[in-house]
């Protein structure tokens, strides 16, 4: 029995011991240099306590407003990227003959870098880009925008790229949950005489609540981590109205700020972790209640 | 054929592409995407140089290191049997991925960087070797050692030219228009009325380029530094605040009126300073704010345009009659730090020779005023008559003179400027918050 205990832990050491170096002790060290001035300006890194995060939370930079935009990004993503995809899972988890290839084409998005869809759509999304040409084609010229560099719409454009790019992902995660949903459920509906609204609400959206959490956790972590899209479309810009927690992070670093750098990098590993632990905590609740 | 067999051969080929691409990738052992190694069928072939060769690395930007960079490096491996690789990193990246060597003990031999006060940021105490004694030092123009000179030492060759921004204008379309050289904001507003009561844009600026918006800001510093006598001392010192300076808050609010007017355009923040020869070129814009060499890149690129001809005037925000010249382009200086110093001495000393000097000013059609005084200079009409225009003369611009002077975030704020996010005032304290926090 003592043996068997032996085993398993020693069983667990290595990949432990990697976890560890690789993951525990960077953000730990993280943790430490963000309550410091490290600078490549100063021969000495010094203890500053909180004065970083004071920094960020209380002055008049816009590291407040990046935060905000990080959250918002997030919140619209998921939504519609949840929406969508559970849509266009439904439509092809359905009998039609291009099902296999339609679902390729939705999922190719996901395979492209971020980088490459950041440039492709900086010409599309352009004031003289296909989108306007489009929206002009067909008369609506009232609803053509410069899409990136319009204050009231540059956020928005970088949030419907990201959902372009990850509604397919979505719908593959949640295609994976309706195929563990039993046929004989649906059949036995349709007997007593429930409709398609009544079975979905009822048996489909139900069984699909695990993967449901799983993807919005997944698509919160996503949202929280954003930055090669932004990089590659606006740069945070224009002005600060698309910076987001992590082109900061980037451009603290640049700027040999590594303290500062490492502070908000704390802030969103600490806004990723809360929240994906209250979704964890509420859907363990809603599990052990059904 | 089956479908089985059909996946297998599909299999087939997928496995080979993916194998030879493995291979290839490891077969790569000496250089990778970033590096690049110059090698000459030339090389001394003796047993004795062959031994004494070394490889010396060289960081930069992808900018900054041209063909005849290269090329010349390939002379100087054919002369010596000293390898020169350049590590390239993207113009974005580079300050940072140089920064992070140091920071690791991986410096390279020889890093390039901008010249001036700008130069402070990579810690030159620490990694800068002192050449002062250098042969080339003596020849150096007045200007090249003054923004190449650290703490009283010269820290850096340059062999790139010294060049400020103004407003470019083609003198025909003026005269066409009855227009004159504006001498002050109200002239200069009247000019851009005129041109746009033609149908012709006034000013081409690339308002995506958070860079080119710092520029605008850049332009006043001779002014201001002429004006008040020390303030850059004092700004380096955080002993005075540029939102505390009228002239550039008056400054920042005329550069505003210009883009509400729409002398920039519409949707002139969508514009890319990559697409800034053809709109020049184009005729569709009249003026352009840039350095006094860029007609000779529209003349490359557009023979018919006469661009050679074209003009300059300082840009006339906040009155302004000063030329702001930078310290002198992008320097090259030795990591003291270097297991090769001598040899990237040696490499310097090449750079340096009379001959190669001007093999290396032909090539570079976009440098004006040449570093060294026994090499024979060239200037663009642009330079000569932004000397004329500017009546109170020239003077050494932000980026040459203020410490940690940040392109991007000052860009971002003229940006925000732009879009009402922020006052004149507001901008010019965000400046000078981001620059109290590098004092901290």
């Amino acid at each position: 029995m003592q043996n068997k205990k032996i085993y398993s832990r020693l069983f667990v050491m290595p990949a432990f011991i990697l976890y560890t170096i690789l993951f525990i002790l960077p953000v730990l060290g993280g943790l430490y240099y963000s309550f410091t001035n490290w600078s490549d300006m100063k021969p000495t890194i010094s203890f500053i306590g909180l004065d970083n995060y004071k920094e960020i939370f209380f002055s008049s930079g816009s590291y407040l407003k990046s935060i905000y935009h990080t959250l918002s990004f997030t919140l619209y993503t998921v939504v519609f990227k949840l929406g969508i995809g559970l849509v266009l899972a439904l439509l092809l988890n359905e009998g039609l003959k291009t099902k296999k290839v339609l679902r390729t084409v939705f999922f190719l998005p996901y395979m492209l870098s971020p980088l490459i869809i950041g440039i492709i759509f900086i010409s599309i999304l352009g004031p003289d880009g296909p989108l306007n040409m489009v929206l002009r084609f067909i008369g609506l010229d009232h609803l053509t925008h410069s899409w990136l560099t319009d204050k009231n719409f540059v956020l928005g454009s970088t949030m419907g790229v990201e959902i372009w790019r990850m509604a397919g992902w979505n719908m593959v995660i949640i295609l994976a949950g309706l195929q563990t949903i039993s046929k004989s459920y649906y059949e036995a509906a349709a007997l007593d005489g429930a409709g398609r609204w009544k079975q979905f609400t009822q048996i489909t959206i139900p069984f699909l609540i695990p993967t449901l959490m799983i993807a919005t956790i997944l698509n919160i972590i996503h949202g929280l981590r954003v930055f090669e899209i932004i990089y590659a479309l606006t740069n945070g810009g224009p002005g600060d109205l698309t910076e987001v927690i992590n082109t900061q992070v980037y451009k603290e670093f640049s700027t040999g700020r590594y303290g500062m750098s490492n502070a908000l990098s704390m802030v969103a590993f600490i806004f990723t972790l809360m929240i994906a632990y209250l979704i964890k905590l509420v859907s363990s609740r809603e599990e052990a209640s059904s | 054929m089956s479908s089985s067999n059909k996946n297998k051969w599909v299999n087939k080929i997928f496995a080979s592409v993916a194998l030879i691409g493995l291979l290839t990738g490891c077969g790569s052992s000496e250089s990778n995407s970033n590096s690049t190694t110059t090698s000459s069928a030339n090389a001394p072939d003796s047993a004795t140089t062959k031994k004494s060769a070394v490889t010396i690395t060289v960081a930069t930007s992808a900018n900054w290191t041209k063909d005849i960079d290269k090329e010349l490096a390939k002379d100087f491996e054919a002369q010596t049997g000293n390898k020169i690789e350049f590590l390239i990193s993207p113009d974005d990246q580079y300050v940072n991925v140089l920064k992070s060597k140091f920071q690791t003990g991986e410096g390279p031999d020889v890093y390039l960087t901008p010249s001036g006060v700008a130069m402070e940021q990579f810690l030159p105490d620490q990694h800068a070797l002192d050449l002062s004694n250098e042969p080339w030092v003596s020849r150096y123009a007045d200007w090249a050692k003054a923004g190449t000179t650290y703490n009283g030492k010269v820290i850096a060759l340059n062999t790139w030219s010294v060049d400020g921004w103004g407003v470019l204008y083609n003198p025909a379309l003026f005269e066409q228009a009855g227009l004159t050289v504006p001498t002050n904001y109200q002239e200069f507003v009247k000019v851009c009325e005129a041109l746009l009561a033609k149908g012709t844009t006034p000013i081409y600026e690339p308002g995506k380029a958070e860079w080119h918006q710092e520029v605008l800001l850049n332009t006043m510093g001779s002014m201001l530094s002429k004006k008040t006598p020390g303030i850059y001392d004092q700004f380096n010192t955080n002993q005075a605040k540029l939102a505390d300076q009228k002239d550039l808050e008056t400054g920042l609010t005329q550069l505003k009126e210009l883009a509400d007017k729409g002398f920039f355009g519409k949707d002139f923040l969508s514009q890319t300073w990559e697409n800034s020869v053809d709109a020049m070129g184009s005729g569709k814009y009249a003026m352009m704010l840039t350095y006094s060499t860029f007609q000779n890149e529209v003349l490359a690129k557009f023979p018919d345009s006469k661009a050679d001809t074209w003009s300059m005037f300082p840009l006339p925000l906040a009155d302004n009659k000063t030329w702001a010249t930078s310290s002198g382009g992008i320097v090259r200086s030795i990591n003291k730090d270097s297991k090769v110093i001598d040899a990237a001495k040696q490499y310097f000393d090449f750079l340096a020779k009379t001959e190669n000097l001007k093999k290396y000013y032909a090539a570079r059609p976009d440098l004006g005023p040449i570093s060294f005084t026994d090499v024979e200079g060239k200037t663009s009409n642009a330079y000569t008559s932004v000397i004329t225009n500017a009546t109170d003369g020239t003077g050494l611009d932000f980026e040459g003179g203020v410490k940690f002077w940040n392109q991007s975030v000052i860009g971002k704020l003229v940006q925000d400027l732009y879009l009402g996010g922020k006052t004149p005032k507001q901008v010019l304290e965000a400046i000078d918050s981001d620059r109290a926090k590098m004092f901290q």
